[in-house]
This record gives structure tokens, sequence and C-alpha cells, in this order.
């Protein structure tokens, strides 16, 4: 036999419904709570949608500055590059005239020295100092007409160098 | 859990955003440096062209000078070998004439020299600053 107001397994009714009301306010805390993150999920997730299309705003924005960037950048190289091919050419062209007219004065200069010992050699001639104008050269000439053609050979050679870097200077400008 | 995950997404995409603004002022800043840097050069470069250009007329006719210069000064040399030659062979007729020969290239030499000498130094004026200025 149970006391009045008891069940069966020993729990009065008002303590049934307190828990009752304690395990419906737990499960509405709950539906609350998930309904509050879910929301917090939600505006997240809508939230990061929101700042990812803004960051693929950014990221075409940059884009184009990123090529135009890589383009000058190819320019400033290529330009540097031609500048600088330039002025060696114009450099070596500097150096080569200087080097022809060092060159055409040494000829100038063994040219007349050649003629000097041709002149001294006739003058001999004329003086009787030898017997006959052949005897008057010998020797006399050979060392002078050896210089004299190197000399020459060197203005030649310095010409078709001046020639050559001339050219070259001219192609750099016209690249 | 999805709450979680979805202020990780947030997190996750502030943090590109973050990056991508970076990127972009940095890539403003360097488009400005390069403009500059460019300007420069493509300034610098078009005062060396004209600088060659200048003496354009002069480069053009240096090729045919040097290679006259030296045609001359060929023929300069067979004159006074002819006047030796001549003169070892005893044949002072033949020397006469091979220095006559040789004196009557003097005037075209001078004056080809003289033109060559006109052209050459306005070549080196024009070029001094290309050859003295580093770069």
């Amino acid at each position: 036999m149970t006391a009045p107001g008891t069940t069966e397994s020993g729990t009065t009714a008002p303590v049934r419904g307190r828990r009752a009301r304690r395990e419906q306010r737990r499960g509405t805390a709950l539906f609350v709570s998930t309904i509050i993150l879910f929301v917090v999920a939600l505006g997240a997730a809508g939230a990061a949608l929101v700042v990812r299309r803004d960051t693929g705003d950014l990221r075409a924005h940059a884009e184009p500055i990123h090529r135009e960037v890589r383009a000058l950048t190819a320019t400033e190289v290529s330009a540097e590059g031609r500048q600088r091919e330039v002025r060696a050419r114009a450099r070596e062209t500097t150096q080569d005239l200087v080097a022809l007219f060092a060159a055409e004065q040494a000829q100038v200069d063994a040219s007349n020295h050649a003629v000097d010992v041709a002149n001294q050699a006739v003058g001999q001639y004329n003086e009787a100092k030898t017997s006959d104008v052949a005897a008057a050269f010998q020797g006399a000439g050979d060392a002078a007409i050896a210089d004299l053609e190197a000399k020459t050979a060197a203005v030649r050679a310095a010409a078709d160098a001046a020639e050559r870097v001339v050219a070259e200077l001219q192609a750099a400008v016209g690249a | 859990m999805l709450a979680a995950l979805g202020v990780a997404f947030l997190g996750w995409s502030v943090v590109q955003h973050r990056e991508a603004r970076d990127d972009l002022q940095d890539a403003r800043s360097q488009l400005a440096i390069r403009r500059a840097n460019t300007s420069t050069e493509a300034r610098s470069l078009q005062r060396a062209l004209q600088q060659v250009t200048s003496v354009g007329n002069q480069l053009g006719a240096l090729p045919k000078g040097t290679s006259d210069l030296a045609d001359l000064d060929e023929r300069d040399l067979e004159a006074v070998r002819g006047a030796i030659q001549a003169g070892l062979a005893g044949n002072l007729t033949g020397y006469n004439a091979a220095v006559d020969q040789r004196t009557a290239l003097d005037p075209q030499h001078d004056t080809l020299v003289e033109q060559l000498r006109q052209q050459v130094n306005a070549v080196i004026t024009a070029f001094d600053p290309l050859a003295t200025s580093s770069g």
C-alpha cells in the first residue's frame, strides 16, 4: 500500500512535475542554443561569403596591376640592355677611330722615313759617294719598306675595325 | 560544430582578404616605382640614341672615308716601293716618276685626312658623354 500522493516507485507528483519542467526548460535552452548557433553559423558563413567576394574583387584589381608591373619590368630591362649596348658600341667606335688616326700617323711617318731613306741614297749618288744608284739603295730601303708595309697594313686593319664597329653601332641604334 | 566551422571559414576568409589587400597595396607601390624607373631608363636611352643620331651623317660617311684612306695609304706604299725598287734597279727616271706619283697623292691624302678628322672629332665629341657616364 502506497501513501497518498505517492507513486508506486516512491516519487511524489510535484517532484515529477518539477523534473518535467526542468527537462522542458533544458530542452528549450538546448533548442534556443541550437538556433543561436545555427544563426551564428549562417551569419559567419554569410559574412565569409561577403568577405570572399570582396577578396575576389581585390584580386581582380591586383591582377592587371601585376601584369603592368611585369610588362614595365620587361621594358625597363630591355631599355637598360639597349642603352648599355649603345654606350658600349659608342665607346668602341671612339677607341677604334682614335686607333685609326694613330695608325695613320704611324703610316705617314713610316712613308716619310722611307722617302727620306731613298732621298739619302739619291743624294749619295749625286754627291758621287757611290758608283751607281743601285749601290746607293742597297740595304737602305728594305727595312724602311718593311716598316711601311706593316704600318700600311695596320691602317687597313684599323679602317676595317672602325667600319665594323660603326656598323654595329648603327645596328644597335636602329634595333 | 556547424557554428565553429562557420567561424573558422569566416576567419580563413578574413585572412585571405587581408593578404589580397596587402598584395594589392604592394602591387600599386611596385607599379609606381616601375613607372618611375621605366621613365628614367627610357629617357636615358632616348638621350643616348639622340647623341648617336646627332652625328648620323658623319657616322654614315666614316666607313667610306676610312676605306678610302687605307686605299690611299696602299697607293702611297706602292709609290714608295716603286721608287726604291727603281733606285735599286739603277733607274733614276723610274725613281723620279715614282716620287712624283707619291707627291701627287699628297693633296688628295691631306684633304681626305682633314675631312675624316672633322668627322671623327664630331663623333668623338658627341660620344664623350656616352663614354664617360656610367651604365
